[in-house]
């Protein structure tokens, strides 16, 4: 036997040197394509909306998979702050992939893209709450995963996404089960940012469906595990839901020092939603500490200035909470005055029918003087999980 | 011409990944009997879709070594499946 055939390694050296030149001279490509894919988003940008599919179909210098990648980031950077942006991003998108070119990149990775790009689609109308589409839009992300042979990293974003639309529909066990699914994945792929950020999200449906214990202690599991540098937003959107829960389960005290302990965090990243619901959370513990006129003077900030950027539901929320102050400290005039001007604020605003109708309700209770804290709590829940859910009903009684 | 951007690697980046995996992936290839040629294409394949995905995959050695190993049983269960002549 030559040494040749008994060294795998030395056997195969020749071939490996070869795929390495092959790979090799597409990185030429492939950094060409990530430098002319913000140039054409821009050029697509400028062009009509109504005419955007038929250049991407016509015009084979679209069909590239770097200019895909570009544009499910700029639909990611959309998500909350420009919901109906994130879902046209990500549908042009969904377009580029379909014209890929399978013979150039490969079956494999084009159809792992269209997987991409359509759980980026189903998670923007997610967001949009249009929970029907995104339904659809994983059907579709689910089919092209499975033809691009099931790579495990895409298949535990679409579970994650999947997880999130759980999650809106109050479908909390199957979220738990799906993220679940993707822990296991993340683990596998020792990515920890990602296990990290996926044990948030289940600390939070968890958190959401009740299981407050669970729910914090995931919350700081995964805390531990995510890369603060890559995405702040992250741990400032997971410490504020930490300090939420803590203050639900009467951990008022130590809600308020983590709280003190995430401010410098909120003014460093200086968004302004976020400082809003600092001064919302501010608000809530301070009124569960009995701290009422600190509590009003907070939520009083924090409800004008969601309703300043049209956030309704928030600005319904923070009203509820500032009720229960009223309600508590016997102001019945204020308490009926604040009902009455909820109502047409809120008409106007990104609160829909159902959530409307349970905000009369509330007019309607104010009037007859027959608030009750248990009612102003079941109206402030169902807002937040009707935000994005507008199927969801309100039940007057448990 | 710009530097990459750490979102794709570089000739330097690949080759240092297949030189740290070389005896795996030769004991691999030696398992499965794959021709030399076969082996140039399937590595070639794996580094460019590695390539168009770098900044999502951590682990790359895992992902790489994996990719292989999934195509390699795919491959095995094709060949199992086609009908013999008896």
């Amino acid at each position: 036997m030559s040494e040749r055939n008994s060294d795998p390694e030395k056997k195969y050296e020749p071939a490996l040197d070869a795929a390495l030149e092959r790979a090799g001279d597409r990185l030429e490509e492939i950094h060409r394509e990530i430098e002319s894919a913000t140039g054409l988003l821009e050029e697509l940008a400028a062009t009509p909306s109504p005419e955007r599919p038929e250049r991407i179909r016509t015009e084979v210098r679209f069909h590239a998979l770097k200019l895909c990648d570009l544009l499910l980031k700029r639909s990611r950077e959309s998500w909350f702050r420009d919901p109906a942006r994130a879902v046209e991003l990500a549908r042009l998108a969904v377009e580029i992939a379909d014209w890929l070119d399978a013979g150039y990149y490969g079956e494999s990775l084009v159809e792992d893209e269209r997987a991409i790009a359509w759980a980026h689609l189903g998670n923007a109308y997610r967001i949009a709450s249009d929970l029907r589409s995104a339904e659809e839009a994983f059907l579709r992300a689910q089919e092209h995963h499975k033809r691009a042979g099931e790579d495990a990293l895409t298949g535990a974003q679409i579970l994650s996404f999947m997880a999130s639309l759980r999650s809106s529909q109050t479908r909390f066990t199957e979220a738990v089960d799906l993220l679940d699914r993707a822990i296991l994945v993340y683990r596998e792929a020792r990515d920890r940012h990602l296990e990290g950020r996926a044990l948030i999200k289940k600390g939070l449906a968890l958190g959401y469906s009740g299981n407050l214990k669970k729910a914090i202690s995931l919350v700081l599991n995964g805390l531990s595990k995510i890369n603060m540098f890559e995405e702040p937003g992250l741990v400032v959107s997971a410490r504020h839901n930490l300090i939420g829960f803590l203050n639900e389960s009467g951990r008022h005290e130590e809600a308020m020092h983590a709280l003190d302990e995430t401010r410098s965090l909120y003014l460093t990243l200086g968004e302004q939603t976020h400082l809003i619901r600092l001064r919302w959370l501010e608000g809530r513990i301070a009124r569960d500490l009995g701290r009422l006129d600190q509590a009003e003077t907070a939520l009083r900030e924090a409800r004008d200035g969601f309703i300043e950027r049209g956030i309704g539901f928030d600005a319904a929320r923070v009203s509820l909470d500032l009720a229960t102050i009223y309600l508590r400290q016997g102001r019945t005039a204020e308490l009926k005055r604040l009902a009455t001007e909820m109502v047409p604020v809120f008409e106007s605003r990104d609160v829909h029918q159902e959530a409307l109708a349970a905000l009369l309700l509330f007019r309607q209770a104010a009037d007859a003087e027959e608030v009750t804290l248990g009612l102003l709590e079941r109206i402030s829940d169902y807002l937040q999980l009707a935000r994005r859910n507008p199927e969801l009903r309100f039940r007057a009684e448990e | 011409m710009n530097m990459p951007s750490s979102s794709e690697p570089t000739r330097a980046d690949l080759r240092r990944l297949v030189d740290r995996l070389k005896p795996k992936i030769a004991r691999l290839f030696a398992r499965h009997g794959v021709t030399g040629k076969e082996s140039e294409r399937r590595v070639a394949a794996a580094l460019i879709r590695l390539s168009y995905q770098w900044d999502r995959v951590r682990d790359r050695e895992k992902w790489l070594l994996t990719e292989l190993q999934d195509a390699l049983s795919l491959r095995q269960e094709k060949t199992s499946k086609e009908p013999r002549d008896e």
